[in-house]
């Protein structure tokens, strides 16, 4: 039956005549709105939920149960063995061989680090807040490194270092200049660190100009009007307002000490100098091998004694952070 | 009083911009840096097409020649072919000027062959067979790889943020205490643990492994996505569901279309991410490989894969020069939308 039929059926009734209607069927609701947004829900978030519990919970149980587990090799294959000293000796043992370089290298780097493209970021950030010459483009290019890949800007670098200058400098001297990142570890040092300053420069900006970008107008404004420059503005404005930012960033980067490899995979492989090797360097390396017996002191670290090595950092971190955390927002500049 | 206001707004302007030493300062490091770093790309980008004789004559600053000679019989590219095969004039010609690139492809593809315990089984190695690499299954493996997992890290604290914001049972509170624990604890040293439990699911070595593990909602953008549904009023929803809209339809045609940009912004950040990243596929993908990957192995791991310094420049241009096209048109939307803790609209 066609559309134009129903109409005309419907027509013909007489508008006083009450028309029969059909007791209507009102299957009744199997699910109340609440259950289905409760099913959905549910859903939704089993997944993600599952993922959550699998991937952070259980790896995080497990590597904790791994620093307390050795395996080794019998007659029978390999066999796990439960010993709470063993792979925390053999982190210590390896440290010790390496002579501690592993910490104090990358301690070091972080320290020069933060005092200086830590530092300088928060000073380009207030640069290009401000809006003052060419701030557009300078967040263009401040940002830029972070969209190139390492492997790239360490292979460019890498290359003026060992070819370019030493060529340059016979050129103008006459004098022979050995690669610049091979030779004497402490120039090979100097260059990494200068190398992860100035692609760091831009480390945060987004961040640091969206939080100064959200500092009340009029409160600049009434400064201004009272006179003050654009140096008195950092310091007595800007940087009490953003203070909470860059304790955050402070904090959360504290872990980097333990885990900066200070670009040294990227520019050397596997075969970076034990001098400069850092703790992260040595962890990432040691992973990717995947050795799960052997001995440690002598070779590296072991699958086992990473995890075990993540344990003791934790143990370090966690109290340090909440130390640091409170020393900062007691020692930073004040709102008021 | 508008007017006056103006007037003052002005003045202030003009006196903020009234350039002090340290401003100055400011401003002359950055214009080293731009132009160092500006240098450095430009340098590379052309280096990349100079023969390897110039490059051996120390000309590092010129820009490369291509003489008549060199296209000879006679000259520098005389029989060279990428494969090391003979060549006519014709040939050489047209694989001059790219001559270093059509080196970098064809020393791109391989067999991968990195061994690992499958299912954690100690006693027994696995591959046994090699993974053959080709140059398109390296591009396809990059764009699959970059893609997927960057929809995936984008989408998920987006439903998941969403779901948390407008159904307020206890279960959404526990989401976000747990975000904010991931993120404040600092966690070293569990990639062992992952590895073993990749390995244990046969996961590891697969893309399926990486897209599982990106499978989580407990990062910034779970925060990012909560707040901002936080915001947008109930009515939408609640005007579909009227309409006999279901849950999931409101959710992906009503709710979802309003974070789009949000949802594309951050794809698109881990987009260029997984594309530069090398280090991930090393450690939980070893056979296959990705151009960022295979690039860092022929010129840094193995480096005397591609021989000369121009080879290896033109090799990190093939990464780079993708990203720089991308971000040139889109940095208003990388740049534009991150703010503190964040993105917004």
């Amino acid at each position: 039956m066609n559309n134009n039929t129903v109409e005309m059926e419907q027509n013909n009734v007489p508008d006083n005549m009450e028309q029969p209607t059909a007791p209507q069927y009102n299957p009744p609701k199997i699910l109340t709105r609440k259950t289905k947004r409760l099913i959905f829900y549910s859903l939704i978030v089993a997944l993600p939920f599952l993922q959550f519990l699998i991937f952070y919970v259980y790896v995080n149980i497990d590597s904790i149960l791994m620093a307390f587990r050795v395996t080794k090799l019998e007659q029978g294959g390999y066999v796990e063995y439960w010993d709470f000293t063993a792979n925390f000796i053999g982190v210590y043992d390896f440290l010790v061989a390496r002579q501690w370089k592993p910490i104090t290298v990358a301690a070091r780097a972080y320290l020069i680090s933060f005092f200086t493209s830590g530092i300088f970021s928060i000073f380009f950030s207030y640069y290009v807040y401000k809006k003052f010459m060419f701030s557009g483009l300078f967040k263009v290019f401040l940002y830029l490194p972070s969209m190139v890949s390492s492997v790239v800007l360490t292979l460019v670098f890498r290359t003026i270092c060992n070819s370019v200058i030493p060529a340059m400098y016979y050129d103008a001297t006459g004098e022979v200049l050995g690669p610049l990142l091979m030779t004497d570890p402490n120039q090979t040092f100097t260059m990494l660190v200068g190398y992860s300053i100035f692609f760091a420069l831009g480390g945060h900006i987004l961040m640091y100009t969206g939080t100064m970008g959200g500092i009340n107008e009029s409160v600049v404004e009434s400064a201004q009007l009272d006179g003050v420059n654009p140096i008195q503005e950092f310091i007595f404005i800007t940087l009490p307002l953003i203070w909470p930012t860059f304790v955050t960033f402070t904090v959360t980067g504290l872990a980097g000490i333990f885990t900066n490899q200070l670009g040294l995979h990227t520019f050397f492989g596997d075969g970076a100098p034990t001098e400069l090797a850092t703790l992260g360097y040595e962890l990432f390396v040691w992973t990717k091998k995947g050795s799960i017996v052997g001995n440690s002191s002598d070779n590296g670290l072991l699958l086992s004694e990473i995890s075990a090595t993540g344990l003791v950092i934790m143990a370090v971190i966690l109290p340090t952070a909440m130390g640091l955390k409170k020393l900062l927002t007691k020692l930073g500049p004040s709102v008021d | 009083m508008a007017e006056n206001e103006v007037v003052v707004r002005k003045a202030l302007k003009s006196k903020n911009r009234n350039l002090n030493p340290f401003i100055l300062l400011l401003f002359t490091i950055l214009v080293i840096y731009v132009v160092v770093f500006t240098y450095m790309l430009v340098w590379a980008f052309y280096n990349s097409f100079k023969p390897a004789a110039q490059w051996g004559e120390r000309q590092f600053m010129q820009l490369p020649v291509y003489t008549n000679e060199m296209w000879s019989v006679d000259g520098f590219f005389q029989g060279i072919d990428a494969n090391g095969s003979n060549v006519t004039n014709r040939d050489i010609y047209f694989k001059g000027i790219f001559y270093n690139y059509t080196k970098v492809v064809a020393a791109m593809p391989g067999k991968a062959r990195a061994e690992y315990y499958a299912g954690w089984n100690l006693d027994v190695k696995m591959p046994k067979q090699a993974y053959n690499n080709t140059f398109f299954m390296i591009i396809f493996n990059t764009l699959v790889y970059s893609i997927v997992g960057s929809v995936i890290i984008g989408v998920v604290p987006c439903v998941v943020g969403y779901v948390a914001a407008k159904y307020p049972y206890k279960f959404s509170t526990l989401l976000y205490v747990i975000t904010l624990f991931v993120m404040i604890m600092p966690l070293v040293g569990t990639e062992p643990a992952r590895i073993k439990l990749l390995c244990r699911l046969y996961l590891f070595d697969t893309m399926w492994g990486d897209w599982i593990v990106n499978f989580t909602f407990a990062n910034m953008y779970f925060l990012v996505f909560l707040a901002f549904y936080q915001g947008v009023s109930g009515t939408y929803a609640e005007a579909a569901e009227v309409d006999g809209a279901s849950q999931l339809r409101t959710m992906v045609q009503i709710i979802m279309p309003l974070a789009s940009k949000m949802i594309m912004t951050i794809a698109l950040i881990f987009f260029i991410g997984r594309w530069n990243n090398y280090t991930t596929p090393l450690i939980y993908m070893p056979n296959i490989w990705m151009i960022s990957y295979r690039l860092y192995t022929i010129t840094t791991l193995n480096a005397n894969t591609l021989g000369d310094d121009p080879t290896k420049i033109a090799a990190a241009m093939i990464i780079v020069v993708p990203i720089v096209i991308v971000f040139i048109f889109l940095k208003d939307k990388i740049m534009g939308n991150i703010s503190m803790g964040g993105l917004k609209e």
